[in-house]
C-alpha cells in the first residue's frame, strides 16, 4: 500500500470559498503572535532562561516563607476535604480512580491522568449525555480541565462503548463554590441553530460576545459569562427572561485576545 | 482577488494563497480532524503574512509551520483533541472517511508526520521545524505512524 497514494483522497476535500474573506478580515485585526521560526526559538531561548532564573528564586523565596511560618498541622486540601483534582491511573488493567468526587475549579474540573501503558489510548469521559475524548502522554502524567457540569461523569482510559460506558469508573463533580452557570440552551421547540456572525477579537470576552449578539439582542435582554468563569474556551450565554437563548464560545488567541469562535442559539432568534 | 498589501515584490500573498491554500487546508484537516480549526489556522496563518508583509521571506515555508502551530495550539487551546467518540468525520468518500478515522487514532506527532511528508511531500529534516521537532523524532514518529496506519488501513480497524 502506497502512502502517497492513500493521502491522494484527502484532495477531494474542498476549502470553504469564503477563506480569503477570512484572511482579509483577520488581517485587519491586532496583530497575533506567531514568530517566524528563527525568530521564535531565539525568543523562546530568553523565555525560558527569564522563566528559569525567576522560577529559581521563586522557589528559594517559598522554602524561607514555608521555613518562617511553617503550620503545627496540613491544612484541608479543599472544601470538605473533597480533593481539587481526580487522579487517574491507566495500565494494563484498566482505568483507576483515587476519589469518587472532586471540586470545580474556577476553569473547569481537573484531571490528573498518569498514563502507565507506554502508548496514547486517549481518555474518554462522559457526562451529561455528551462524551469527549483527549490525548494523553505515551507515559507519565498528563493535566487537563474539562469544562464539565457538576454531578456525575464516567470516565476511561480508551473508548467508552456501549459496554463499558456503564461500568466506567463514576465521578461526582461538587461546585460548593458555585461557580458553573449552566449553558444549555432553552428554546421554543428545542429549536436551535448556528448563527454566522462573522468573526470579532478583543481583550474582554463578555465585550466580544456582545459584539456578536447585538444584532439578536432585545432590551431587557443580559449577557454574561457562563460555564466556569476562567474556563478555555469561554462561554458566554445570553438570556431572555428566565431562559438562555444564545451562547458565544471564545478562544483564546496567541496574543491573549478573545475571539468569537461560535455562536449558536435559539432558531427564534433569526429572521423568519 | 488582491492582495490587501503590496510590499511583496515578485508575487502577491493572493497568488501564494491561490497555490498554496488548497492543499495546505486538506493537511490541516487531516490533522486537526476540523473544518472550522483548519479554516482558522490557515486563514490566521495567511493574515499574519499580510500583517508582516515583507518581514516573512518565505511565505509557502512559513504559512504551513504557522498552521501547523496555530491548529495545535488550537486544539490545546480547547483542551481537546478529536473527540474519540460521538463524532462524525464528514468527507466526500469511504475513502476520505476512512483515512482521516485512521489519522485521528495516532498521535498528534505521527499525524502531523505523516501528513506533511506524504501529502505535502516535505523531508523529515524539513517537517521537524514545521511541527518544532527534530529530524530524528521525526523519523522515529514516520516510522510508527506508518505502521499503525496501514495496519489500520488493512485491517479496516479505522473507525
Amino acid at each position: 500500500m502506497k502512502l502517497s497514494n492513500v493521502f491522494r483522497g484527502l484532495d477531494r476535500y474542498q476549502a470553504p470559498p469564503e477563506l480569503w474573506r477570512m484572511v482579509e478580515d483577520r488581517a485587519a485585526m491586532p496583530e497575533g503572535g506567531f514568530d517566524e521560526p528563527t525568530t521564535r526559538l531565539r525568543r523562546a531561548r530568553s523565555r525560558i532562561i527569564a522563566v528559569a532564573v525567576a522560577g529559581v528564586l521563586s522557589a528559594l523565596s517559598l522554602v524561607l516563607v514555608f521555613i518562617a511560618f511553617r503550620p503545627s498541622s496540613a491544612p484541608a486540601p479543599a472544601i470538605g476535604d473533597v480533593p481539587l483534582e481526580v487522579v487517574l491511573s491507566c495500565d494494563g488493567s484498566g482505568t483507576h480512580v483515587e476519589a469518587t468526587e472532586v471540586q470545580a475549579q474556577r476553569d473547569g474540573v481537573h484531571l490528573v491522568v498518569r498514563n502507565l501503558l507506554g502508548t496514547d489510548p486517549g481518555l474518554s469521559v462522559r457526562f451529561d449525555g455528551r462524551g469527549s475524548g483527549y490525548n494523553l502522554a505515551p507515559q507519565g502524567v498528563t493535566r487537563l480541565t474539562v469544562s464539565m457540569p457538576p454531578g456525575e461523569f464516567r470516565v476511561a482510559c480508551g473508548v467508552l462503548d456501549s459496554e463499558t460506558v456503564t461500568t466506567a469508573p463514576l465521578v461526582n463533580v461538587v461546585d460548593p463554590e458555585r461557580f458553573y452557570i449552566p449553558v444549555s440552551l432553552e428554546c421554543p421547540g428545542d429549536a436551535t441553530a448556528s448563527f454566522g456572525t462573522g468573526i470579532a477579537a478583543g481583550a474582554d470576552p463578555l465585550d466580544v460576545a456582545t459584539t456578536v449578539l447585538e444584532p439578536f439582542m432585545d432590551s431587557g435582554d443580559t449577557v454574561e459569562v457562563a460555564g466556569y468563569p476562567a474556563a478555555e474556551p469561554r462561554i458566554v450565554r445570553m438570556v431572555r427572561g428566565e431562559s438562555v437563548v444564545a451562547m458565544v464560545t471564545l478562544v483564546r488567541q496567541v496574543d491573549g485576545t478573545w475571539r468569537s469562535d461560535a455562536v449558536t442559539g435559539c432558531a427564534s432568534l433569526l429572521p423568519a | 482577488m488582491e492582495s490587501i498589501i503590496g510590499t511583496r515584490p515578485h508575487e502577491s500573498v493572493a497568488e501564494v494563497f491561490k497555490e498554496v491554500s488548497p492543499r495546505l487546508w486538506r493537511a490541516v484537516l487531516a490533522y486537526a480532524g476540523d473544518r472550522d480549526v483548519a479554516s482558522d489556522a490557515v486563514a490566521e496563518a495567511f493574515a499574519q503574512v499580510l500583517r508582516r508583509g515583507s518581514a516573512v521571506r518565505d511565505v509557502r515555508r512559513w504559512v504551513w509551520a504557522a498552521a501547523f502551530r496555530i491548529a495545535a495550539g488550537e486544539l490545546k487551546a480547547r483542551s481537546r483533541m478529536v473527540p474519540l467518540m460521538e463524532s462524525a468525520v464528514e468527507g466526500p468518500d469511504v475513502d476520505g472517511i476512512l483515512l482521516l478515522s485512521a489519522l485521528r487514532q495516532l498521535s498528534p506527532a505521527q499525524r502531523g508526520s505523516l501528513i506533511l511528508r506524504y501529502y505535502a511531500g516535505y523531508s523529515a529534516s524539513e517537517i521537524a521545524p514545521i511541527l518544532g521537532s527534530t529530524t530524528g523524532a521525526v523519523r522515529v514518529h514516520l516510522a510508527r505512524g506508518r505502521r499503525k496506519l496501514r495496519h489500520m488501513l488493512q485491517t479496516g480497524e479505522a473507525r
